[in-house]
């Protein structure tokens, strides 16, 4: 069976972690900047030397005060596909935040070796569709290593992190604070159990918190916890350190309430879900996540099949929208037309949009064999392009393809 | 409505040497099949299609079944376009019906029929080939009062003439009766000496002879042309010549 890795990547950081067996279960733990240390960030950052040696990481901030030069926000540069000069040198900001993954997932091999390493997940918290091709560039180099990867959002991380803690834990709802000294982001978990599966959803709120003040943050603690009934409240991220909070905690612990702080949560949150991913997990098995960036409908077609009609499925409610990708092929009718079925998950509304081929050329019905490619572009947003592919030697594809946008 | 595809897309073709056609799916198999019903024989209940129809379409099914109807057209026909309710019965009954009631089997119509399919599709050679199969058989069996015979000498003298073969295009013309195109050929064929010799000689009605005169006067176009390019040995001369070329071939063509 092999390893997960579990990688937290911002802008200014990333943290690492890898499930590790023991006795009776899998284990997560972060993965240290040296051995035996307990420092688990590490800045995102690469160092090229005079001699045109790259580093990253920690050890590249210790180049830079040795005469290298120091580049910082790999992953925003590569996003915007930025590129630095460096003694004459070109260097790709893509390729510099690919060298960065590599080295720092490469770490963890001082727990396991790299090539007992079966999947990467990466967890980042702002999915955009640039963010997330910047960093499957980055870390395609994971899956030519016969890896698998795939990226998750903050909220999706949480919950797999909180629903592989103790099953008390999460009988109610799960409360989360993150703060980076500016703004605490809070997140609240919860099951809606009137729909088979339950749904698991996430609530987020941001409040803005210039100063680690206690009673400020015991307001915001008061505003997202005093309606709501939680069994178990995470305070995260640097902005809790520093024994500044007194009177906040006291009311976090109110209720019965279990409170746990600590920073390391994302990335373990990532590497459970590689590993649920992997081995399944019997708690999951009776709900399904959302968040923002699950599509929320099931997308379709209905095509004739032995004379009947029947449903095709596309996508799946339920994956993230990066993520979806569906494709499938079949022969045009009469009308030119692909309908597409998109039903809510959650309200079970159907509705059909209508995509026309009529730039294909007249062909007899069923002469024209078409390939549907279905992504999307946002989470609310379904791009779909239809391929001709001809008809065989008997008609040959023009090579035409329609393209059309559909909203959810 | 749309159609899931039945089987496996092939990256292998499957050519029917005798349609001339090749196929890599179930879907064009049963098209060709539809679309040239008249045109099918023996030759297609072969063994290698009902492998490449159980290996390349992944078939199983419908080539166990075939294997079964092999050795009666007819009854493999349905048995391909009855699969997975690909046709239904009545449609399957009208495209057979032709088929099995034996339609027209004369293998000699089959050959004209194939030869008009590549007739259409431009393929000259092999339409001409069959043509003359054709008339070899028909000739054969002494059904040369058939009307489908003069329509057949017809054919081929257009595609002779398309070849330029004047002389061959003259000979089915005439055997066809049609005088106007056998004189046009003819003329055609001969150098100007032969032509006088022949007019004196035969003396062809005055009319028909006038016209065809007219049809194959040099055209005042050509004139004007060789005026142009005699002042003007540029590269706009030499546009002009292809522009005319053209409009006269497909001058040529509509008059064939």
């Amino acid at each position: 069976m092999g390893r997960v890795i579990g990688y937290d990547l911002t802008d200014l950081s990333c943290q690492v972690s890898i499930g590790v067996e023991t006795e009776d279960k899998e284990e997560v733990r972060s993965v240290a900047l040296f051995v035996g240390s307990e420092k688990y960030v590490i800045p995102v950052a690469a160092c090229i030397d005079p001699e045109g040696e790259i580093s990253y990481g920690e050890e590249a901030v210790s180049a830079s005060e040795k005469g290298g030069k120091l580049l910082k926000n790999l992953l925003s540069n590569a996003v915007a596909g930025r590129h630095e000069e460096v003694n004459g040198e070109v260097y790709d900001y893509t390729e510099l935040l690919s060298g960065y993954i590599r080295r720092t997932i490469h770490m963890s091999s001082v727990i396991s070796p790299m090539s007992s390493v079966e999947r990467v997940v990466i967890t980042m918290p702002d999915i955009t569709e640039d963010n997330v091709k910047a960093v499957e560039r980055a870390a395609a180099f994971i899956e030519d290593e016969g890896m698998t990867f795939r990226i998750i959002g903050y909220p999706e991380s949480f919950f797999y992190y909180a629903m592989n803690q103790d099953p008390e834990l999460t009988k109610n709802k799960v409360a989360l604070f993150d703060y980076d000294g500016e703004v605490v982001r809070s997140m609240l978990l919860y099951t809606r159990v009137d729909t088979r599966p339950h749904l698991c959803m996430v609530e987020r709120r941001d409040f803005d918190m210039k100063m680690k003040d206690d009673m400020c943050f015991l307001e915001v603690a008061r505003e997202v916890l005093d309606a709501e009934i939680v069994s178990a409240v995470y305070l995260s991220g640097e902005g809790f350190e520093g024994g500044w909070l007194g009177k906040s905690v006291s009311y976090l612990c109110e209720r019965r309430r279990r409170v746990f702080q600590g920073r390391n949560l994302y990335t373990k949150g990532a590497c459970y879900a590689g590993i649920d991913d992997r081995d399944g997990n019997p708690t999951l098995e009776s709900c399904r996540f959302f968040d923002d960036e699950k599509l929320v409908s099931n997308i379709g077609l209905h095509m004739l099949r032995d004379g009947q009609e029947i449903y095709v499925p596309l996508l799946e409610a339920g994956i993230n929208w990066y993520d979806a990708r569906g494709k499938c092929e079949f022969y045009l009718g009469e009308d030119k037309e692909i309908r597409l079925k998109i039903e809510s998950y959650f309200t079970k509304d159907v509705r059909y949009s209508v995509l026309r081929c009529d730039s294909f050329p007249g062909r007899p019905v069923r002469c024209t064999r078409v390939r549907l490619e279905v992504s999307m572009k946002d989470a609310s947003c379904i791009l779909c392009k239809v391929y001709d592919l001809g008809f065989g030697d008997i008609y040959r594809s023009a090579g035409d393809t329609a393209v059309a946008e559909v909203l959810i | 409505m749309i159609y899931e595809p039945i089987g496996a897309y092939s990256k292998n073709i499957y050519v029917i040497q005798e349609l001339s056609v090749g196929v890599r799916s179930f879907e064009e198999l049963c098209f060709v099949v539809t679309e040239r019903i008249y045109d099918l024989g023996d030759f297609l209940m072969k063994e290698d299609l009902i492998l490449f129809v159980r290996d390349e379409f992944a078939l199983k099914d419908l080539a166990s079944d075939l294997e079964g109807a092999k050795g009666d057209l007819g009854a493999f026909i349905k048995v391909l376009l009855s699969f997975r309710h690909f046709m239904s019965e009545d449609s399957i009954d009208e495209i057979c019906k032709g088929l099995l009631d034996g339609g027209d089997s004369r293998e000699y119509v089959r050959l004209i029929s194939r030869g008009d399919f590549f007739t259409e599709n431009k393929k000259y050679r092999p339409a001409i080939l069959l043509y003359e199969h054709s008339r070899e058989l028909m000739e054969e069996e002494s059904e040369t009062e058939d009307p489908l015979y003069n329509e057949l000498l017809i054919k081929l003298g257009k595609l002779y003439s398309l070849y330029f073969l004047f002389e061959k295009a003259a000979e089915c013309f005439s055997l066809a009766g049609d005088e106007k195109r056998t004189f046009f050929c003819r003329k055609l064929a001969m150098s100007r000496v032969d032509y006088v010799e022949m007019m004196l000689k035969e003396q062809p009605d005055e009319t028909l002879a006038a016209e065809v005169e007219e049809m194959t006067k040099e055209p005042l176009e050509i004139a004007e042309l060789k005026q142009k390019i005699k002042n003007d040995k540029s590269y706009g001369g030499k546009l002009a010549t292809e522009r005319l070329g053209n409009s006269l071939r497909a001058a040529y063509r509509r008059i064939m």
